[in-house]
């Protein structure tokens, strides 16, 4: 009607649930239009990059592992591949393959931990993993064991399961015995064969929401599914090693968010196993490759909800990697090689479970840490986040304010945000209304 | 035998309660008993169970209390009210999951052992490099001591409606 005011709506997601870390999404809808997404991180930021400097060089790993939880391992490696080409060090092909081996156990914890306890539920409609677990115990008893598969490989390598110790520049400060990677072995076959099972679970669930335009970025190595090496790809042409990363990804900050949003070429992007997946399809090993083609999905994969069919592959490609290294293990003959610390600046990027993770460091001539700076995955996919949130909304505004909050968190959730990665958050508060009680959570953490 | 696991954080003050258990406990050379240190709840919480009939679980706990209020818990009995506090979730992450959630998911995955208890100390600070305060000391001093009677075969009973530490037990 002439003279009404434009009809503002808004919706909110005061605590995003079930993603890690802080976050809300604010979106204002005016007359049927959306006028505003904000993905809003309040997580406080942790100040990692500044507390850095004047660390020595060696320190760095032990530093970078506490950023995470689920994810140590990936700071880790994008540390020492920073670093390392810094001081000219040449790695033997037997400890970038245990590098690996520690990698894959970190991609089938935390992928097994939100496909079956953070993501599964949203398909099978559950408001949580627990209320799944009531229902089908099998299959949540089946997550965990295939986590729990990935914790002990974590252990056996990193002298425990979170916030690994033995990483060094160089390699390790210890590296197993065959037998005690031999004691892996069998239950690691089985999860193998759980991983298997898992990806036929999900491949048939229903994938809901409007196709995306992505841009994939990723690594892509031209012989192996990447990890710590490959250039930085993407289906539209760009192929740049790490060192020039910093040339094509700008982080902006916004108001509403303490994490960077991460552009390439000032436009958004999604990095994570989906892209992962997508650029690297053809360097899958036969196992996971045929497992894949079997569930009838084609690719491109254009919704984030199929990302879980994507860290479905990424756990049986790991565990297959993990299997087929340990049945023909030998030792390297040194833990590390030894490593003489010089001045410069180093790049590297690898891909972290919820994808690609970037390091500089420029370090001093006493081999100290002068500069550094980290780039998550969760910061690159910020901006990714919204503008699906701007495509989803349009299809859903006829939809209840519940509904629609219910819906985006959802999406949000594909993505396995990381928020106090994106923070390299120092404190947590946590006000949880998912059920009738009331979680508060108050922590600091060194 | 009974297995006492210990959850806390070393470096976080009041958080570190847990421990400060088991180290009591092991001061106290109890025999039938196993002690377990645990730096973190989560899923691993199930493992560290596993394979024992009888288990008391100590943890730091916010549930609006004074600082050194203890509580006592029955599992599966009072999984309600576990769930209406805060346990700490010892992992700078909601990854992991807090004891409530872990002992909801494994009740309902049949994980629990026959006899579990849980011991809740309330916490006040969990500054990291604070000390551990004086009234959550003596609560776990406390605590140690009912898990030692327990282990003895006269067993007490106690209220699951939260007790205090008599403060002049010093």
């Amino acid at each position: 009607m002439p003279g009404n005011p434009p009809k503002t709506r808004t919706i909110k997601v005061d605590m995003l649930t079930r993603v890690e870390g802080e976050g809300a999404l604010h979106v204002t809808v005016r007359n049927q239009q959306v006028e505003d997404v904000q993905l809003r991180i309040f997580e406080p930021p942790r100040f990692f990059e500044e507390f850095l400097r004047g660390r020595h060089a060696r320190e760095v790993p032990d530093f970078v592992a506490r950023i995470c939880g689920i994810c140590p391992v990936a700071y880790q490696m994008s540390a020492v591949h920073a670093l390392e080409p810094i001081f000219q060090v040449g790695i033997p092909d037997a400890i970038r393959r245990l590098r690996r081996l520690l990698y894959c156990a970190e991609w089938i914890e935390s992928h097994a931990l939100h496909m079956y306890l953070l993501h599964a539920p949203d398909f099978l409609g559950y408001e949580s993993g627990m209320d799944m677990a009531r229902h089908h115990p099998d299959l949540v008893k089946r997550g965990l064991r295939i986590k729990k598969a990935g914790n002990a490989l974590l252990a056996c390598l990193g002298g425990r399961s979170v916030h690994p110790v033995s990483v060094t520049l160089g390699g390790f400060s210890r590296v197993p015995l065959p037998r005690e990677l031999q004691a892996l072995a069998d239950e690691l076959r089985w999860a193998r064969d759980a991983a298997l099972e898992t990806l036929r679970w999900v491949a048939g669930f229903d994938f809901p929401g409007p196709e995306q335009d992505y841009t994939f970025v990723a690594l892509q190595s031209s012989v192996e599914y990447p990890m710590n090496e490959g250039l930085i790809a993407s289906n539209r042409g760009l192929s740049i090693p790490a060192s020039a990363f910093e040339e094509r990804f700008h982080e902006r900050q916004v108001p509403h968010s303490h994490a960077l949003q991460c552009t390439l070429d000032g436009a958004s992007y999604l990095a994570g196993p989906l892209a992962r997946l997508h650029l690297n399809v053809d360097r899958l090993p036969p196992l996971a490759k045929q497992a894949l083609d079997a569930t009838g999905l084609r690719l491109p994969f254009r919704r984030a909800s199929l990302s879980i069919v994507a860290r479905a592959v990424e756990v049986v490609f790991a565990l297959d990697e993990a299997v087929r290294f340990i049945e023909a293990y030998t030792p390297p003959s040194m833990p590390a090689v030894p490593v003489t610390i010089k001045e410069g600046v180093g790049m590297a990027a690898t891909e972290a479970p919820r994808g690609l993770l970037y390091h500089r460091y420029l370090v001093g001539h006493d081999g100290t840490i002068r500069e550094a700076k980290i780039v998550p995955p969760t910061s690159q996919n910020q901006l990714r986040i919204e503008d699906d949130l701007r495509t989803y909304l349009p299809h859903v505004l006829h939809l209840p304010t519940s509904k629609i909050a219910q819906g985006c968190e959802r999406l949000i959730r594909s993505y396995d945000p990381c928020i106090s990665c994106a923070t390299h958050f120092l404190k947590l508060h946590l006000h949880r209304s998912e059920s009738s009680a009331l979680v508060r959570t108050h922590r600091h953490y060194p | 035998m009974l297995r006492v696991i210990g959850i806390g954080n070393r470096t976080a003050s009041d958080d570190a309660v847990g421990l400060l258990v088991t180290a009591y406990l092991r001061a106290y050379r109890v025999s039938r008993l196993e002690i377990v240190d645990a730096d973190l709840a989560g899923f691993g919480l199930l493992d560290l169970m596993e394979g024992a009939t009888q288990v008391v679980l100590v943890d730091a706990v916010q549930s609006g209390q004074e600082p050194g209020t203890c509580i006592r818990l029955e599992i599966p009995r009072d999984l309600d009210l576990i769930a209406q506090w805060t346990w700490h979730p010892s992992s700078p992450s909601t990854h992991a999951f807090g004891i409530g959630e872990v002992l909801t998911m494994g009740y309902a995955l049949n994980l629990l052992p026959a006899q579990l208890t849980v011991y809740g100390i309330e916490t006040g600070t969990t500054i990291v490099g604070e000390p551990i305060s004086e009234p959550v000391r003596r609560a776990a001093q406390s605590v140690a001591a009912s898990i030692r009677e327990e282990c003895t075969p006269r067993l007490l009973s106690f209220k699951s409606d939260g007790y205090r530490p008599d403060s002049t037990d010093e």
